[in-house]
């Protein structure tokens, strides 16, 4: 009955750990978790369970409504649009390549940014002013404004619209990198590391790195929730991908023409963005607070 | 005549599931024109006590005591907004931080002006009770030992030096006129000189205005030169109180023996390389308090009876909590 | 103060001549002839662009012809119409501005009121309810949102009009461009069916793109204040016993407000993009889908000057934005572009 261990234990979980509990204490945060996990499953596995290719014709199957309306056939769940292309398939393909593409672009955009913001900060003068205030001049110009730009230089493309997209969503993490390095520079642990004989690189990969990574998580899932907007807009306005790539913003410009008998086409591909973005972000403020309130809880 | 009476006052909080005493049992009585001292280490609920009197504990708490009263008047009992009248007339608060504790897009005079209680100010027309604000800031910024009252009062706060603010949160506590003074630790941080001018201060404030006032620190050398009386809080619990002069000559705990030994003392026959005097091990977390008397596991004169909690005793208004206290026989 | 201000005129200067230099030089990034580029056509008479076209001039000579046409209002001819591009983007201004300008305003009247509620009661019901809110509406594709908007209200219920500015039945002689001034300062007849048939035409679209901005507004207030309410000096001026609509009043809303200004001009941006992405769909008259049709027709001489016009309009209020926060709030760093 006695118990050998006089002392109770005490949980002293890791960082990642605390911020892992403190995460799932939100529930909202942990069903967009969930959500957004499925949305993943179904843009790397729905491809491949689907028995159509999101580009064949079905000329009998021309504008049929979802399943569970009255003219709907189960053969076509989701319904068809007016070139009688299965819904559903393209909505997996769509959330393929809207997804990925977001990640991609928002990954090349995190590692320039991360880059030119680690020297701009660690740097001091007339060097790092000057790189500001051109980043600066790119912050402030509209998303559509710089994709309209590259369009007229280099054409239209799903890759034109992904590098318009980075380029304006590299200046925020320059911004991003730049402040938090200067701040953490002047901080006393910092000083420690360059008395004990650390040169720059050393103390960015060791000691500014591993406290920026969480920073640089949560900035990075919110910029995919908007270079799923852009990209997506891009496609509605037919300056991105184009009409004959899967995108979710290019069936809903193609849904257009036939919104009155057939709503469904661009109700169902918003729906899918929507729900995208919403999971995102959710996922994205939770992290936020998960990360603010470890401490203190 | 007492005007702050506590006895018995206990703070409780809820921690993953349990229910662990913050405060335990606390007393604490302040009479009129007196100075007293609050002394412990960080982490023994010193500002948890002061929180209590103002009544700025966040909800969550459970306060019970035998008696919390300011004049005979039950602070738990009272409706949020007697509490406050009493915190605006009565009752003066001041932190640790003096920069922290002003807003930092107001200027100090704005902030001045608006700490003014109605009454005293005189005059029907806007233009005459600004006036007359100003005047009565003035006198008290002059009062506290503020040399150039014209340059500071227009500035922000973070364009001013730290005894400044300072001084200006004490003048700010001032001028409604209170009878007591609450005092947070208000020299943490200060080099010597502004201590010295701070700690003057409030001994002359004491002497002149009737002002009472409940001094928390733990910084001894600073408040057993000016302290009426001191009590001595370790983790949670009252281990003593009593006179200031009475504690010092013979202190009756172990551990406010240590404290006053802890204070070094320069003296010349201090041997070179000599320990300093201090107690082993530190003070125990809230989740892991050792059964009995909390000091157990560090008193270097802990026997077979102190897993039993010391019931609180008393000398000639000189109370302690111990089974075996110094410089009397055992009971 | 001087200093700021001097300073702020100086980064606003330097911005605007960048941005002159990028819409010059995208004549040469363009495909085609760059001296058609700059021009539209390749015959002009007006005097900068007899200079810009005579074949001795080399490429700094050309710039600082073409600074001079920008000043004198020779922009140039479009590709698609033929006409100068300067009265077509002055009469199409005014629309997209007016459509901006209504979105703010109702997005900072309901958002930051409403974000000051959820903040003072951080974590209760009320603060739920509009966090939960405020993400799904700032989740919705602004497109979508236009759709669903035109295909709900106009289609089905056939409450609202779905496209233009005013019925055509009604005539307004331009008087400033923006259409409810227009309305109120002509005299013809049935000026209040005009007037409500105008506002009819508004609802939608200023709906579209305040909803994204108001739950912006409303979360960065709703954090500015809850981050107020946690800071010492509100703390102990509760302690000292200052009634509650003072700390309010005097402390509380200042010291949140101040750093939700930057964020504002952040957003300036978005809103831009937001505003011509809803000019395309509900067909408004504005620079917005005048831009967007051009990059389908390849009008580059249209594509460099609205852009130019664009940005130049984007940068000037974003700048004064900065400069009046930097001015009005006594604890911004003063650090900006040029600290050492």
């Amino acid at each position: 009955m006695l118990d050998a261990n006089l002392y109770e234990e005490e949980l002293h979980p890791t960082p990642l750990g605390a911020t892992w509990r403190e995460f799932k204490q939100r529930h909202v945060a942990v069903f967009g978790l969930v959500i957004l996990t499925i949305f993943i499953i179904v843009a790397i596995a729905g491809p491949l369970l689907s028995p159509y290719a999101p580009t064949t014709q079905h000329t009998n199957t021309l504008l049929i409504p979802p399943a569970w309306d009255d003219n709907g056939s189960i053969l076509h769940v989701l319904g068809t649009d007016a070139l009688g292309r299965d819904m559903l398939t393209r909505l997996f393909y769509g959330t393929q390549v809207t997804l990925f593409s977001s990640i991609v672009t928002v990954f090349i955009a995190l590692g320039l940014g991360v880059a030119m913001g680690v020297v701009a900060g660690m740097s001091k003068g007339l060097r790092s002013s000057f790189i500001n205030h051109v980043l600066d001049i790119l912050m402030l110009t509209p998303t559509l404004l710089i994709a309209i730009i590259i369009v007229a230089i280099l054409g239209t493309g799903l890759t034109n619209a992904m590098l318009a997209i980075g380029l304006a969503l590299v200046p925020r993490f320059v911004h991003l990198t730049r402040d938090f390095v200067r701040e953490e520079m002047n901080k006393d642990y910092i000083k420690t590391a360059r008395l004990d004989g650390a040169n720059l690189t050393q103390v960015f990969l060791f000691n500014i790195l591993p406290n920026m990574v969480e920073l640089l998580i949560v900035q990075g899932t919110l910029a995919i929730s908007v270079a799923i907007l852009d990209i997506s807009a891009l496609g509605f306005l037919n300056l991105g991908a184009q009409t004959l790539m899967p995108e979710l913003g290019v069936m809903i410009a193609e849904g257009l023409s036939t919104v009155y008998i057939a709503p469904w086409n661009i109700l169902l591909p918003g729906l899918t963005i929507f729900l995208m973005v919403l999971s995102i972000n959710i996922v994205g403020d939770g992290l936020r607070s998960a990360l603010r309130n470890r401490l203190t809880h | 005549m007492i005007i702050l009476d506590i006895k018995n006052l206990t703070l409780e909080i809820e921690s993953n599931g349990v229910l662990i005493k913050a405060l335990d049992k606390v007393s604490l009585t302040i009479q009129e024109n007196e100075i007293r001292a609050l002394v412990g280490e960080s982490g023994s609920g010193k500002s948890l006590i002061v929180r209590a009197i103002s009544g700025a504990l966040p909800p969550q708490w459970i306060v019970t005591a035998d008696r919390l009263t300011w004049r005979g008047q039950n602070l738990i009992k009272m409706t949020r907004a007697q509490r406050q009248a009493i915190m605006r007339r009565d009752i003066a608060v001041i932190f640790q931080d003096p920069m922290a504790a002003l807003d930092p897009s107001a200027k100090l005079k704005d902030q001045m002006l608006e700490s003014v209680p109605r009454e005293f100010i005189e005059g029907r027309y806007f233009w005459q009770r600004y006036a007359s604000r100003l005047s009565i800031c003035h006198k008290i910024l002059h009062k506290v030992g503020i040399q150039n009252v014209e340059g500071c009062i227009n500035k922000y706060p973070h364009e001013v030096s730290a005894d400044i603010c300072q001084k200006f949160m004490i003048a700010m506590a001032l001028v409604s006129q209170p009878t007591l003074l609450i005092a947070d630790d208000p020299t943490r941080g200060m080099e010597t000189n502004t201590k010295k001018q701070i700690l003057a201060l409030f001994t002359r404030l004491n002497k002149t205005r009737n002002l009472s006032i409940l001094f928390v620190s733990h910084d001894l050398l600073a408040i057993s030169a000016m302290a009426h009386s001191m009590t001595v809080l370790y983790c949670g619990q009252t281990v003593e109180s009593g006179k200031m002069k009475a504690m010092r000559r013979r202190p009756l705990h172990p551990y406010t023996k240590a404290l006053m030994d802890s204070a070094p003392s320069f003296s010349p026959d201090l041997k070179p390389k000599s320990m300093l005097v201090a107690l082993d091990g530190t003070i125990p977390t809230l989740q892991h308090l050792p059964i009995g008397c909390r000091l157990g596991p560090r008193c270097p004169r802990a026997a077979k009876e102190c897993v039993q909690m010391p019931t609180e005793r008393s000398i000639n208004q000189h109370t302690y909590r111990c089974h075996y206290p110094m410089h009397v026989e055992p009971v | 103060m001087i200093t700021t201000l001097i300073r702020y005129f100086n980064l606003t200067f330097l911005t605007l001549l960048i941005l002159v230099m990028l819409s010059f030089g995208l004549a040469y990034f363009f495909p085609g002839d760059p001296i058609i580029n700059l021009m539209g056509t390749n015959k002009l008479d007006s005097q900068p662009f007899l200079m810009l076209s005579s074949q001795q001039t080399n490429i700094f000579m050309q710039f600082w012809y073409y600074v001079q046409a920008l000043l004198a209002g020779e922009w140039g001819v479009s590709f698609a119409t033929g006409k100068p591009l300067y009265q077509d983007i002055m009469r199409l201004l005014p629309a997209t501005l007016e459509l901006s300008i209504y979105a703010v305003t109702i997005a900072l009247i309901l958002g930051i009121p409403l974000g000051f509620l959820a903040g003072m009661n951080y974590h209760k019901k009320i603060d739920n309810i509009f966090m939960s809110s405020s993400m799904i509406m700032y989740s919705f594709p602004v497109f979508w949102l236009a759709l669903l908007l035109i295909l709900l209200i106009s289609l089905q219920a056939q409450w609202l009009p779905m496209s233009g500015r005013l019925s055509l039945l009604f005539n307004v002689p331009h008087y400033s461009g923006f259409i409810l001034v227009d309305i109120l300062v002509s005299d013809i007849e049935n000026k209040r069916f005009a007037f409500n048939n105008a506002v009819q035409h508004l609802i939608l679209p200023t709906l579209s793109v305040s909803f994204i901005a108001f739950a912006v507004f409303l979360r960065a207030t709703r954090r500015s204040v809850a981050d107020v309410l946690e800071t010492q000096y509100i703390k102990s001026a509760q302690t000292r016993g200052l009634p509650g609509k003072t700390i309010f009043f005097r402390h509380v809303l200042r010291n949140a407000l101040l750093p939700v200004l930057p964020i504002l001009a952040v957003q300036i941006s978005t809103l831009v993009t937001n505003v011509m992405i809803v000019e395309t769909i509900f067909s408004w008259p504005g620079i917005g889908d005048w831009l967007i049709q051009a990059i389908y027709e390849r009008d580059y001489p249209a594509i460099r000057t609205g852009m130019l016009l664009v940005s130049v309009v984007v940068v000037i209020i974003t700048m004064s934005l900065e400069c009046i926060s930097q001015l009005i709030d006594p604890t911004r760093d003063r650090f900006a572009y040029a600290r050492r």
